[in-house]
Protein backbone atom coordinates (compact mmCIF):
# COMPACT_ATOMS: atom_id res chain seq x y z
CA UNK A 1 0.00 0.00 0.00
CA UNK A 2 2.38 2.83 -0.83
CA UNK A 3 -0.24 5.87 -0.15
CA UNK A 4 0.36 3.83 3.56
CA UNK A 5 4.09 4.28 3.18
CA UNK A 6 3.78 7.84 2.34
CA UNK A 7 1.82 8.32 5.22
CA UNK A 8 4.28 6.23 7.53
CA UNK A 9 7.47 8.07 5.97
CA UNK A 10 6.25 11.40 6.43
CA UNK A 11 6.21 11.13 10.20
CA UNK A 12 9.73 9.22 11.50
CA UNK A 13 7.55 8.51 14.91
CA UNK A 14 4.61 6.87 13.52
CA UNK A 15 4.09 3.81 13.89
CA UNK A 16 5.53 3.35 17.35
CA UNK A 17 3.17 5.35 19.19
CA UNK A 18 5.58 8.62 19.65
CA UNK A 19 3.43 10.97 17.34
CA UNK A 20 1.83 14.11 18.69
CA UNK A 21 -1.28 15.05 18.14
CA UNK A 22 -2.42 18.63 17.56
CA UNK A 23 -4.50 21.59 17.15
CA UNK A 24 -3.81 25.16 15.70
CA UNK A 25 -6.48 27.91 15.94
CA UNK A 26 -9.49 25.48 15.85
CA UNK A 27 -12.76 26.59 14.92
CA UNK A 28 -15.54 24.13 13.83
CA UNK A 29 -19.64 25.11 12.92
CA UNK A 30 -21.90 22.63 11.83
CA UNK A 31 -23.31 23.37 8.47
CA UNK A 32 -27.14 23.75 9.40
CA UNK A 33 -25.64 26.42 11.62
CA UNK A 34 -25.29 26.88 15.51
CA UNK A 35 -22.66 28.51 17.56
CA UNK A 36 -18.90 28.04 16.28
CA UNK A 37 -17.31 25.78 18.83
CA UNK A 38 -13.26 25.53 19.89
CA UNK A 39 -12.90 29.22 19.50
CA UNK A 40 -9.95 29.04 17.87
CA UNK A 41 -8.17 26.26 20.22
CA UNK A 42 -4.64 25.71 20.44
CA UNK A 43 -3.48 22.48 21.64
CA UNK A 44 -1.23 19.56 21.67
CA UNK A 45 -2.02 16.19 23.09
CA UNK A 46 0.90 14.97 24.27
CA UNK A 47 2.38 11.49 23.18
CA UNK A 48 2.89 8.97 25.97
CA UNK A 49 -0.30 10.75 28.19
CA UNK A 50 -4.21 9.98 28.32
CA UNK A 51 -5.52 13.29 28.20
CA UNK A 52 -9.36 14.13 29.35
CA UNK A 53 -11.84 16.58 26.87
CA UNK A 54 -14.30 17.44 28.96
CA UNK A 55 -16.84 20.03 29.84
CA UNK A 56 -20.77 20.99 29.88
CA UNK A 57 -23.03 19.37 27.51
CA UNK A 58 -23.16 20.91 23.94
CA UNK A 59 -19.50 22.43 24.07
CA UNK A 60 -18.11 20.12 21.65
CA UNK A 61 -16.70 16.90 23.07
CA UNK A 62 -17.49 14.59 20.64
CA UNK A 63 -17.15 17.02 17.89
CA UNK A 64 -13.47 17.91 19.12
CA UNK A 65 -13.12 13.81 18.96
CA UNK A 66 -14.53 13.42 15.47
CA UNK A 67 -12.37 16.53 14.31
CA UNK A 68 -9.19 14.79 15.74
CA UNK A 69 -10.29 11.77 14.29
CA UNK A 70 -10.58 13.72 10.39
CA UNK A 71 -14.46 12.65 9.97
CA UNK A 72 -14.99 16.13 10.47
CA UNK A 73 -13.65 18.96 8.79
CA UNK A 74 -13.01 21.78 10.58
CA UNK A 75 -14.01 25.30 9.56
CA UNK A 76 -10.98 26.90 10.64
CA UNK A 77 -7.16 25.94 12.14
CA UNK A 78 -5.92 23.03 11.32
CA UNK A 79 -5.16 19.52 13.02
CA UNK A 80 -2.15 18.58 13.01
CA UNK A 81 -0.41 14.71 13.35
CA UNK A 82 3.34 14.58 13.91
CA UNK A 83 4.10 18.04 12.50
CA UNK A 84 2.08 17.17 9.23
CA UNK A 85 -1.72 18.96 8.59
CA UNK A 86 -3.89 16.24 8.40
CA UNK A 87 -7.31 17.84 8.57
CA UNK A 88 -7.14 19.32 4.91
CA UNK A 89 -5.84 16.34 3.10
CA UNK A 90 -8.12 14.15 0.47
CA UNK A 91 -10.66 11.91 2.00
CA UNK A 92 -8.88 8.87 0.76
CA UNK A 93 -5.72 10.01 2.52
CA UNK A 94 -8.01 10.96 5.66
CA UNK A 95 -9.31 7.23 5.70
CA UNK A 96 -5.96 6.03 5.19
CA UNK A 97 -4.71 8.26 8.21
CA UNK A 98 -7.76 6.48 9.99
CA UNK A 99 -6.98 3.23 9.21
CA UNK A 100 -3.33 2.90 9.87
CA UNK A 101 -2.72 5.88 12.61
CA UNK A 102 -5.74 6.27 14.80
CA UNK A 103 -8.04 3.88 16.77
CA UNK A 104 -11.74 4.84 17.57
CA UNK A 105 -13.45 3.82 20.73
CA UNK A 106 -16.82 4.58 20.44
CA UNK A 107 -19.45 5.23 23.38
CA UNK A 108 -21.43 1.87 22.53
CA UNK A 109 -19.35 -0.18 20.74
CA UNK A 110 -20.57 -0.58 17.35
CA UNK A 111 -19.53 -3.90 16.26
CA UNK A 112 -21.26 -5.52 13.50
CA UNK A 113 -24.12 -7.74 14.92
CA UNK A 114 -23.43 -10.31 12.04
CA UNK A 115 -19.11 -10.74 12.42
CA UNK A 116 -17.66 -12.79 15.01
CA UNK A 117 -16.21 -10.93 17.85
CA UNK A 118 -12.57 -12.00 15.90
CA UNK A 119 -13.99 -10.70 12.77
CA UNK A 120 -14.83 -7.19 14.55
CA UNK A 121 -11.60 -6.78 15.27
CA UNK A 122 -9.88 -7.30 12.42
CA UNK A 123 -11.90 -5.02 10.56
CA UNK A 124 -9.32 -2.27 10.53
CA UNK A 125 -6.76 -4.42 9.65
CA UNK A 126 -8.61 -4.98 6.26
CA UNK A 127 -8.61 -0.84 5.59
CA UNK A 128 -5.11 -0.94 6.44
CA UNK A 129 -4.29 -3.38 3.80
CA UNK A 130 -3.63 -6.76 5.72
CA UNK A 131 -4.82 -10.42 4.77
CA UNK A 132 -7.43 -11.54 7.34
CA UNK A 133 -5.31 -14.82 7.74
CA UNK A 134 -2.07 -12.60 8.38
CA UNK A 135 -3.62 -10.79 11.56
CA UNK A 136 -6.09 -12.97 12.54
CA UNK A 137 -3.25 -14.46 15.22
CA UNK A 138 -2.87 -10.85 16.79
CA UNK A 139 -6.61 -10.21 17.10
CA UNK A 140 -7.06 -12.98 19.14
CA UNK A 141 -3.70 -11.63 21.55
CA UNK A 142 -5.14 -8.53 21.88
CA UNK A 143 -8.56 -10.20 23.04
CA UNK A 144 -6.48 -12.52 25.23
CA UNK A 145 -5.37 -9.43 27.39
CA UNK A 146 -8.39 -7.86 27.39
CA UNK A 147 -9.96 -11.22 29.03
CA UNK A 148 -12.42 -12.08 25.85
CA UNK A 149 -10.68 -14.32 23.98
CA UNK A 150 -12.90 -17.28 25.39
CA UNK A 151 -15.58 -15.22 23.29
CA UNK A 152 -14.16 -14.80 19.74
CA UNK A 153 -16.21 -16.87 17.83
CA UNK A 154 -19.08 -15.50 19.38
CA UNK A 155 -21.32 -12.87 17.90
CA UNK A 156 -21.45 -9.30 19.80
CA UNK A 157 -25.26 -10.36 20.71
CA UNK A 158 -23.98 -13.09 22.75
CA UNK A 159 -21.44 -11.01 25.09
CA UNK A 160 -22.20 -8.34 27.22
CA UNK A 161 -21.77 -4.51 27.15
CA UNK A 162 -18.66 -4.39 28.85
CA UNK A 163 -17.23 -7.39 27.08
CA UNK A 164 -18.48 -5.51 24.04
CA UNK A 165 -16.74 -2.31 24.79
CA UNK A 166 -13.39 -4.51 25.44
CA UNK A 167 -13.41 -5.66 22.14
CA UNK A 168 -14.15 -2.73 21.20
CA UNK A 169 -10.50 -1.31 22.75
CA UNK A 170 -9.06 -4.38 21.09
CA UNK A 171 -10.20 -3.53 17.63
CA UNK A 172 -8.98 0.51 18.54
CA UNK A 173 -5.87 -1.07 19.17
CA UNK A 174 -5.31 -3.48 16.06
CA UNK A 175 -3.50 -1.37 13.61
CA UNK A 176 -0.83 -0.34 16.73
CA UNK A 177 -2.19 2.96 15.96
CA UNK A 178 -0.33 6.81 17.39
CA UNK A 179 -3.48 8.18 18.55
CA UNK A 180 -6.62 6.30 20.21
CA UNK A 181 -9.89 8.59 20.25
CA UNK A 182 -12.37 7.25 22.91
CA UNK A 183 -16.18 9.13 22.98
CA UNK A 184 -17.63 7.93 26.26
CA UNK A 185 -16.11 4.95 26.11
CA UNK A 186 -16.85 3.81 30.00
CA UNK A 187 -20.23 5.47 29.85
CA UNK A 188 -22.20 2.42 29.59
CA UNK A 189 -20.20 0.36 31.55
CA UNK A 190 -20.58 -0.79 35.45
CA UNK A 191 -17.48 -0.37 37.57
CA UNK A 192 -15.89 -3.41 37.13
CA UNK A 193 -15.47 -2.81 33.50
CA UNK A 194 -14.97 0.25 33.51
CA UNK A 195 -11.60 -0.04 35.38
CA UNK A 196 -10.68 -2.54 32.73
CA UNK A 197 -11.14 -0.26 29.88
CA UNK A 198 -9.45 2.96 31.69
CA UNK A 199 -6.37 -0.07 32.39
CA UNK A 200 -6.11 -0.91 29.16
CA UNK A 201 -6.28 2.55 27.59
CA UNK A 202 -3.91 3.55 30.34
CA UNK A 203 -1.25 1.05 29.21
CA UNK A 204 -1.69 1.82 25.72
CA UNK A 205 -0.66 5.58 26.56
CA UNK A 206 2.62 4.19 29.06
CA UNK A 207 3.37 2.64 25.86
CA UNK A 208 4.05 6.21 23.91
CA UNK A 209 0.60 6.45 22.22
CA UNK A 210 -1.77 9.91 22.40
CA UNK A 211 -4.83 8.58 24.30
CA UNK A 212 -7.70 11.18 24.28
CA UNK A 213 -10.92 10.37 25.79
CA UNK A 214 -14.43 12.33 25.57
CA UNK A 215 -16.25 12.04 29.11
CA UNK A 216 -18.21 13.95 31.07
CA UNK A 217 -17.05 11.48 33.85
CA UNK A 218 -15.48 12.72 37.18
CA UNK A 219 -13.88 9.44 37.53
CA UNK A 220 -12.45 9.24 34.03
CA UNK A 221 -11.42 12.63 34.47
CA UNK A 222 -9.37 11.26 37.40
CA UNK A 223 -7.71 8.55 35.91
CA UNK A 224 -5.98 11.18 33.08
CA UNK A 225 -3.08 13.06 32.87
CA UNK A 226 -4.09 15.98 31.07
CA UNK A 227 -7.52 17.97 31.01
CA UNK A 228 -9.34 20.00 28.17
CA UNK A 229 -11.94 21.71 29.10
CA UNK A 230 -13.94 23.08 26.81
CA UNK B 1 -8.03 -2.91 1.15
CA UNK B 2 -6.79 -5.78 -0.71
CA UNK B 3 -8.84 -6.46 -3.49
CA UNK B 4 -9.04 -9.94 -2.79
CA UNK B 5 -10.78 -8.90 0.76
CA UNK B 6 -12.61 -6.45 -0.49
CA UNK B 7 -14.37 -9.13 -2.55
CA UNK B 8 -14.27 -11.63 0.52
CA UNK B 9 -16.14 -8.51 2.21
CA UNK B 10 -18.53 -8.27 -0.44
CA UNK B 11 -20.02 -11.75 -0.56
CA UNK B 12 -20.12 -11.67 3.67
CA UNK B 13 -21.73 -8.77 3.50
CA UNK B 14 -24.04 -10.22 1.03
CA UNK B 15 -24.95 -13.11 3.43
CA UNK B 16 -24.97 -11.20 6.41
CA UNK B 17 -27.59 -8.90 4.71
CA UNK B 18 -29.93 -11.58 3.81
CA UNK B 19 -33.66 -9.43 3.31
CA UNK B 20 -31.65 -7.07 0.90
CA UNK B 21 -29.55 -10.00 -0.92
CA UNK B 22 -32.81 -12.16 -0.98
CA UNK B 23 -34.80 -9.52 -2.48
CA UNK B 24 -32.10 -8.53 -5.09
CA UNK B 25 -31.87 -12.28 -6.03
CA UNK B 26 -35.38 -12.45 -6.35
CA UNK B 27 -35.46 -9.29 -8.61
CA UNK B 28 -32.91 -10.63 -10.72
CA UNK B 29 -34.14 -13.76 -11.34
CA UNK B 30 -37.18 -12.34 -12.22
CA UNK B 31 -36.19 -9.58 -14.89
CA UNK B 32 -34.52 -12.84 -16.24
CA UNK B 33 -36.91 -15.12 -16.54
CA UNK B 34 -39.70 -12.80 -17.47
CA UNK B 35 -37.21 -11.12 -20.49
CA UNK B 36 -36.55 -14.74 -21.41
CA UNK B 37 -40.64 -15.60 -21.56
CA UNK B 38 -41.14 -12.92 -23.43
CA UNK B 39 -38.49 -11.26 -25.10
CA UNK B 40 -36.42 -14.63 -25.22
CA UNK B 41 -39.80 -16.21 -27.21
CA UNK B 42 -39.63 -13.42 -29.29
CA UNK B 43 -35.77 -14.04 -30.36
CA UNK B 44 -36.64 -17.70 -30.75
CA UNK B 45 -39.50 -16.54 -33.36
CA UNK B 46 -36.41 -14.47 -34.73
CA UNK B 47 -34.48 -16.72 -35.19
CA UNK B 48 -37.22 -19.45 -36.55
CA UNK B 49 -37.38 -16.92 -38.96
CA UNK B 50 -33.78 -16.00 -40.03
CA UNK B 51 -33.49 -19.67 -40.41
CA UNK B 52 -36.69 -20.05 -42.96
CA UNK B 53 -35.07 -17.10 -44.57
CA UNK B 54 -31.60 -18.51 -45.05
CA UNK B 55 -32.63 -21.94 -46.05
CA UNK B 56 -31.37 -22.81 -49.57
CA UNK B 57 -35.28 -22.58 -50.94
CA UNK B 58 -35.62 -19.39 -50.13
CA UNK B 59 -32.31 -18.00 -51.77
CA UNK B 60 -33.19 -19.85 -55.04
CA UNK B 61 -33.37 -17.30 -57.96
CA UNK B 62 -35.07 -19.42 -61.20
CA UNK B 63 -34.98 -17.65 -64.54
CA UNK B 64 -36.27 -19.49 -67.40
CA UNK B 65 -36.36 -18.96 -71.10
CA UNK B 66 -39.75 -18.05 -71.77
CA UNK B 67 -39.26 -18.41 -76.01
CA UNK B 68 -36.84 -21.06 -76.09
CA UNK B 69 -34.53 -18.60 -77.76
CA UNK B 70 -31.56 -20.73 -76.05
CA UNK B 71 -30.05 -17.96 -74.60
CA UNK B 72 -28.48 -19.61 -71.29
CA UNK B 73 -25.41 -20.51 -72.73
CA UNK B 74 -22.66 -22.67 -70.23
CA UNK B 75 -20.86 -18.80 -70.91
CA UNK B 76 -23.76 -17.53 -69.05
CA UNK B 77 -23.98 -20.17 -66.35
CA UNK B 78 -20.15 -19.65 -65.75
CA UNK B 79 -20.52 -15.62 -65.52
CA UNK B 80 -23.34 -15.50 -63.03
CA UNK B 81 -22.01 -18.72 -61.00
CA UNK B 82 -19.09 -16.18 -60.91
CA UNK B 83 -21.09 -13.31 -59.36
CA UNK B 84 -20.51 -12.78 -55.96
CA UNK B 85 -23.75 -12.79 -53.74
CA UNK B 86 -24.04 -16.57 -56.09
CA UNK B 87 -23.35 -19.46 -54.31
CA UNK B 88 -23.96 -21.95 -57.13
CA UNK B 89 -25.68 -22.06 -60.52
CA UNK B 90 -26.65 -24.39 -62.79
CA UNK B 91 -28.64 -24.24 -66.15
CA UNK B 92 -31.19 -27.20 -66.70
CA UNK B 93 -32.82 -28.38 -69.95
CA UNK B 94 -36.21 -29.07 -71.04
CA UNK B 95 -37.48 -32.17 -69.10
CA UNK B 96 -37.69 -35.10 -71.29
CA UNK B 97 -38.98 -38.69 -70.27
CA UNK B 98 -37.01 -41.50 -70.46
CA UNK B 99 -37.02 -45.20 -69.69
CA UNK B 100 -35.22 -48.19 -69.01
CA UNK B 101 -33.69 -48.89 -72.71
CA UNK B 102 -33.76 -52.59 -71.82
CA UNK B 103 -37.39 -52.24 -71.25
CA UNK B 104 -37.85 -49.92 -74.21
CA UNK B 105 -40.47 -47.31 -74.39
CA UNK B 106 -43.29 -49.74 -72.45
CA UNK B 107 -41.36 -49.13 -69.72
CA UNK B 108 -41.84 -46.51 -66.20
CA UNK B 109 -41.44 -42.68 -68.12
CA UNK B 110 -39.50 -40.73 -65.43
CA UNK B 111 -37.81 -37.20 -66.34
CA UNK B 112 -34.66 -36.52 -67.69
CA UNK B 113 -32.81 -33.21 -67.62
CA UNK B 114 -29.45 -32.05 -69.00
CA UNK B 115 -27.32 -29.99 -66.42
CA UNK B 116 -25.33 -27.12 -67.86
CA UNK B 117 -22.76 -26.43 -65.86
CA UNK B 118 -20.76 -28.22 -63.09
CA UNK B 119 -23.00 -31.29 -61.76
CA UNK B 120 -21.96 -31.60 -58.49
CA UNK B 121 -23.36 -28.28 -57.78
CA UNK B 122 -26.64 -30.00 -58.00
CA UNK B 123 -26.57 -33.19 -57.07
CA UNK B 124 -24.33 -35.46 -54.57
CA UNK B 125 -22.87 -38.72 -55.97
CA UNK B 126 -23.92 -41.62 -54.18
CA UNK B 127 -23.14 -44.62 -55.87
CA UNK B 128 -21.08 -44.94 -58.97
CA UNK B 129 -18.85 -42.36 -60.99
CA UNK B 130 -19.62 -38.81 -62.63
CA UNK B 131 -20.98 -39.03 -65.81
CA UNK B 132 -19.18 -37.74 -68.70
CA UNK B 133 -20.66 -35.81 -71.76
CA UNK B 134 -23.79 -37.99 -72.61
CA UNK B 135 -23.91 -40.20 -69.69
CA UNK B 136 -26.87 -39.89 -67.09
CA UNK B 137 -27.06 -40.35 -63.15
CA UNK B 138 -30.05 -42.19 -62.03
CA UNK B 139 -31.66 -40.62 -58.85
CA UNK B 140 -31.27 -43.75 -56.41
CA UNK B 141 -34.93 -42.89 -55.35
CA UNK B 142 -36.35 -43.51 -59.00
CA UNK B 143 -33.40 -46.60 -59.96
CA UNK B 144 -36.16 -49.27 -58.76
CA UNK B 145 -38.90 -47.59 -60.97
CA UNK B 146 -36.52 -47.79 -63.77
CA UNK B 147 -36.48 -51.91 -63.00
CA UNK B 148 -32.47 -51.55 -62.39
CA UNK B 149 -31.15 -53.42 -59.32
CA UNK B 150 -27.84 -51.36 -59.67
CA UNK B 151 -26.66 -48.35 -61.59
CA UNK B 152 -26.03 -49.87 -64.79
CA UNK B 153 -27.50 -49.76 -68.37
CA UNK B 154 -29.02 -47.15 -70.19
CA UNK B 155 -32.19 -44.98 -70.12
CA UNK B 156 -33.61 -44.31 -73.49
CA UNK B 157 -36.08 -41.37 -74.83
CA UNK B 158 -38.64 -42.18 -76.87
CA UNK B 159 -36.55 -41.08 -80.25
CA UNK B 160 -34.16 -43.80 -79.20
CA UNK B 161 -31.60 -41.06 -78.02
CA UNK B 162 -30.05 -43.40 -75.11
CA UNK B 163 -27.41 -42.19 -72.29
CA UNK B 164 -25.36 -44.71 -70.49
CA UNK B 165 -26.09 -44.99 -66.55
CA UNK B 166 -22.74 -44.56 -64.31
CA UNK B 167 -24.04 -43.94 -61.08
CA UNK B 168 -26.70 -43.04 -58.62
CA UNK B 169 -26.97 -39.42 -57.12
CA UNK B 170 -29.08 -37.25 -54.74
CA UNK B 171 -30.09 -34.05 -55.10
CA UNK B 172 -28.82 -30.93 -53.17
CA UNK B 173 -30.77 -28.54 -51.60
CA UNK B 174 -32.50 -26.45 -53.24
CA UNK B 175 -32.79 -28.86 -56.40
CA UNK B 176 -34.81 -31.54 -54.64
CA UNK B 177 -36.91 -31.39 -57.90
CA UNK B 178 -34.15 -33.49 -59.75
CA UNK B 179 -34.50 -36.07 -57.14
CA UNK B 180 -37.83 -37.84 -59.14
CA UNK B 181 -35.45 -38.67 -62.39
CA UNK B 182 -32.62 -39.10 -64.43
CA UNK B 183 -29.79 -36.02 -64.91
CA UNK B 184 -27.23 -36.07 -67.65
CA UNK B 185 -23.94 -33.67 -68.18
CA UNK B 186 -25.21 -31.74 -71.34
CA UNK B 187 -23.36 -31.38 -74.42
CA UNK B 188 -20.78 -28.52 -75.02
CA UNK B 189 -22.52 -25.61 -76.22
CA UNK B 190 -26.63 -27.02 -75.46
CA UNK B 191 -28.65 -24.18 -74.02
CA UNK B 192 -30.38 -24.51 -70.88
CA UNK B 193 -34.02 -23.81 -70.41
CA UNK B 194 -33.77 -22.06 -67.05
CA UNK B 195 -30.61 -21.19 -64.58
CA UNK B 196 -31.43 -22.00 -61.20
CA UNK B 197 -29.20 -19.48 -59.06
CA UNK B 198 -28.32 -20.32 -55.36
CA UNK B 199 -27.87 -16.67 -53.65
CA UNK B 200 -25.48 -16.92 -50.80
CA UNK B 201 -27.66 -14.33 -48.36
CA UNK B 202 -31.08 -13.75 -48.56
CA UNK B 203 -30.53 -10.19 -48.06
CA UNK B 204 -28.46 -9.83 -51.41
CA UNK B 205 -31.92 -11.61 -53.19
CA UNK B 206 -32.80 -8.24 -54.80
CA UNK B 207 -29.02 -7.21 -56.11
CA UNK B 208 -28.67 -10.50 -57.40
CA UNK B 209 -31.31 -10.58 -59.56
CA UNK B 210 -30.65 -7.59 -60.84
CA UNK B 211 -27.02 -8.85 -61.60
CA UNK B 212 -28.26 -12.34 -62.94
CA UNK B 213 -30.90 -10.35 -65.44
CA UNK B 214 -28.29 -7.56 -66.38
CA UNK B 215 -25.80 -10.49 -66.91
CA UNK B 216 -28.67 -12.12 -69.55
CA UNK B 217 -29.11 -9.00 -70.98
CA UNK B 218 -32.68 -9.97 -72.41
CA UNK B 219 -34.56 -6.12 -72.15
CA UNK B 220 -37.72 -7.75 -73.40
CA UNK B 221 -38.92 -9.45 -69.77
CA UNK B 222 -41.22 -11.52 -71.84
CA UNK B 223 -38.30 -13.84 -73.27
CA UNK B 224 -38.29 -14.81 -69.53
CA UNK B 225 -39.94 -15.63 -66.32
CA UNK B 226 -38.07 -14.80 -63.13
CA UNK B 227 -39.53 -16.37 -60.06
CA UNK B 228 -37.57 -14.61 -57.54
CA UNK B 229 -36.76 -14.75 -53.36
CA UNK B 230 -36.64 -10.86 -53.43
CA UNK B 231 -40.24 -9.74 -52.41
CA UNK B 232 -40.82 -13.06 -49.72
CA UNK B 233 -37.14 -11.81 -48.87
CA UNK B 234 -38.20 -8.20 -48.02
CA UNK B 235 -41.29 -9.51 -46.36
CA UNK B 236 -39.39 -11.74 -44.09
CA UNK B 237 -36.71 -9.11 -43.36
CA UNK B 238 -40.29 -6.90 -41.82
CA UNK B 239 -41.24 -9.15 -39.91
CA UNK B 240 -37.58 -9.80 -38.25
CA UNK B 241 -37.60 -6.20 -38.10
CA UNK B 242 -40.68 -5.64 -36.04
CA UNK B 243 -39.79 -8.90 -33.45
CA UNK B 244 -36.14 -7.40 -33.28
CA UNK B 245 -38.22 -4.02 -32.46
CA UNK B 246 -40.81 -5.11 -30.07
CA UNK B 247 -38.11 -7.60 -28.46
CA UNK B 248 -36.12 -4.72 -27.48
CA UNK B 249 -39.24 -2.16 -26.30
CA UNK B 250 -39.86 -4.80 -24.31
CA UNK B 251 -36.34 -5.85 -22.65
CA UNK B 252 -35.85 -2.51 -22.03
CA UNK B 253 -39.20 -2.05 -20.19
CA UNK B 254 -38.25 -5.12 -18.01
CA UNK B 255 -34.81 -4.23 -17.12
CA UNK B 256 -35.60 -0.81 -16.99
CA UNK B 257 -38.14 -1.72 -13.93
CA UNK B 258 -36.07 -4.15 -12.71
CA UNK B 259 -32.94 -1.58 -11.89
CA UNK B 260 -35.29 0.91 -10.56
CA UNK B 261 -36.61 -1.97 -7.82
CA UNK B 262 -33.10 -2.75 -7.14
CA UNK B 263 -31.81 1.01 -6.97
CA UNK B 264 -35.16 0.92 -4.39
CA UNK B 265 -34.03 -1.91 -2.37
CA UNK B 266 -30.30 -0.51 -2.19
CA UNK B 267 -31.08 2.32 -1.02
CA UNK B 268 -33.26 1.06 1.78
CA UNK B 269 -30.69 -1.16 2.63
CA UNK B 270 -28.09 1.25 2.96
CA UNK B 271 -30.56 3.71 4.75
CA UNK B 272 -30.80 1.11 7.23
CA UNK B 273 -27.38 0.28 7.38
CA UNK B 274 -26.11 3.58 7.99
CA UNK B 275 -24.67 2.80 11.57
CA UNK B 276 -22.37 -0.19 9.89
CA UNK B 277 -21.08 2.09 6.67
CA UNK B 278 -20.47 4.54 9.85
CA UNK B 279 -18.57 2.43 11.60
CA UNK B 280 -16.25 1.00 8.60
CA UNK B 281 -15.74 5.26 7.46
CA UNK B 282 -14.25 5.51 11.17
CA UNK B 283 -12.51 2.93 10.97
CA UNK B 284 -10.74 3.59 7.89
CA UNK B 285 -12.69 2.43 4.78
CA UNK B 286 -12.36 5.03 2.20
CA UNK B 287 -15.47 6.16 0.08
CA UNK B 288 -14.51 3.90 -2.68
CA UNK B 289 -14.63 0.80 -0.60
CA UNK B 290 -18.01 1.58 1.06
CA UNK B 291 -19.27 2.73 -2.62
CA UNK B 292 -17.57 -0.97 -3.87
CA UNK B 293 -18.51 -2.94 -1.04
CA UNK B 294 -22.58 -1.61 -1.56
CA UNK B 295 -22.22 -2.39 -5.36
CA UNK B 296 -19.79 -5.47 -4.80
CA UNK B 297 -23.03 -6.92 -2.28
CA UNK B 298 -25.74 -6.18 -4.73
CA UNK B 299 -23.62 -7.66 -7.45
CA UNK B 300 -23.03 -10.91 -5.87
CA UNK B 301 -27.20 -11.29 -4.85
CA UNK B 302 -27.44 -10.35 -9.05
CA UNK B 303 -25.38 -13.28 -10.17
CA UNK B 304 -27.00 -15.89 -8.68
CA UNK B 305 -30.72 -14.49 -9.34
CA UNK B 306 -29.05 -14.24 -12.81
CA UNK B 307 -28.16 -17.83 -12.49
CA UNK B 308 -31.52 -18.64 -11.16
CA UNK B 309 -34.19 -16.51 -13.14
CA UNK B 310 -31.77 -17.81 -16.72
CA UNK B 311 -32.45 -21.34 -15.33
CA UNK B 312 -35.99 -21.16 -14.94
CA UNK B 313 -36.72 -19.28 -17.75
CA UNK B 314 -34.72 -21.27 -20.64
CA UNK B 315 -36.68 -24.54 -18.88
CA UNK B 316 -39.95 -22.97 -18.98
CA UNK B 317 -39.68 -21.91 -22.70
CA UNK B 318 -38.29 -25.03 -23.77
CA UNK B 319 -41.27 -26.62 -21.96
CA UNK B 320 -43.12 -24.35 -24.55
CA UNK B 321 -41.58 -25.56 -27.39
CA UNK B 322 -39.80 -23.02 -28.13
CA UNK B 323 -35.58 -22.95 -27.63
CA UNK B 324 -34.61 -20.00 -27.13
CA UNK B 325 -30.63 -19.13 -28.43
CA UNK B 326 -27.61 -19.80 -25.67
CA UNK B 327 -26.10 -15.99 -26.60
CA UNK B 328 -29.72 -14.74 -25.80
CA UNK B 329 -29.77 -16.34 -22.15
CA UNK B 330 -26.11 -15.58 -21.63
CA UNK B 331 -26.35 -12.21 -22.86
CA UNK B 332 -29.98 -11.50 -20.72
CA UNK B 333 -28.38 -12.77 -17.64
CA UNK B 334 -25.16 -10.74 -17.98
CA UNK B 335 -27.12 -7.35 -18.83
CA UNK B 336 -29.55 -8.10 -16.02
CA UNK B 337 -26.45 -8.47 -13.31
CA UNK B 338 -24.84 -5.06 -15.33
CA UNK B 339 -28.34 -3.44 -14.94
CA UNK B 340 -28.75 -4.55 -10.89
CA UNK B 341 -25.01 -3.59 -10.25
CA UNK B 342 -25.05 -0.12 -12.55
CA UNK B 343 -28.86 1.14 -10.45
CA UNK B 344 -27.08 0.02 -6.85
CA UNK B 345 -24.35 2.83 -8.11
CA UNK B 346 -26.31 6.22 -6.62
CA UNK B 347 -27.47 4.63 -3.29
CA UNK B 348 -23.43 3.32 -2.61
CA UNK B 349 -22.12 7.17 -4.16
CA UNK B 350 -25.24 8.40 -1.16
CA UNK B 351 -24.23 6.74 1.24
CA UNK B 352 -20.69 6.85 1.31
CA UNK B 353 -20.80 10.75 1.20
CA UNK B 354 -23.69 10.87 3.88
CA UNK B 355 -21.71 12.30 7.77
CA UNK B 356 -21.24 8.95 9.38
CA UNK B 357 -20.48 11.12 12.73
CA UNK B 358 -24.52 11.46 13.10
CA UNK B 359 -25.29 8.14 13.46
CA UNK B 360 -21.71 7.17 15.21
CA UNK B 361 -22.55 9.43 17.88
CA UNK B 362 -24.73 8.43 20.97
CA UNK B 363 -27.39 10.85 22.35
Amino acid sequence: MGQAAALRAADPASGTGHATLSVSALRFTYRHGGEELFDGLDFAFEQGRMTAITGASGRGKSTLLYVLGLMLRPSGGAVLLGGRTVSTMKDAERAAVRALRLGFVFQDAVLDPTRTIVDSVIEPALYAGHRRADVRARAEALLDELGVVARSDHLPGQISGGQAQRVAVARALMNRPDVILADEPTGNLDEHNSATVLRTLASAAQGGRTVVIATHDPAVVERCDRVLTL
Amino acid sequence: MRLSQLVSEAVRSAYAQRVATVMVVVLTAAMCASTLLTVGRSAAAERQVAATLEDAGSRRLVVTDARSSGFITPSMVDMIAGLATVERAVGISTPTDVTNARIGPGGTKVVERQVIGPMHDAVRLVDGRWPREGEALVSAAVLGRLGMDEPVGAVARADGTTFAVVGTFEPRAPFEDLGDGVVVLAAPGEAAHSIDVLIRSSTAATATERAVLATLGRPDRADLNVTSPASLAEVQHAVMGDLSAFGRRLMLLVLGVGGLLVAVVALSDVLLRRRELGRRRALGAPRWVLISLVVGRTAVAAVVGAAGGTGIGVVVTANLGQSVPVTFALGTAILAVVVATVATVPPAVTAANRDPVRVLRTP
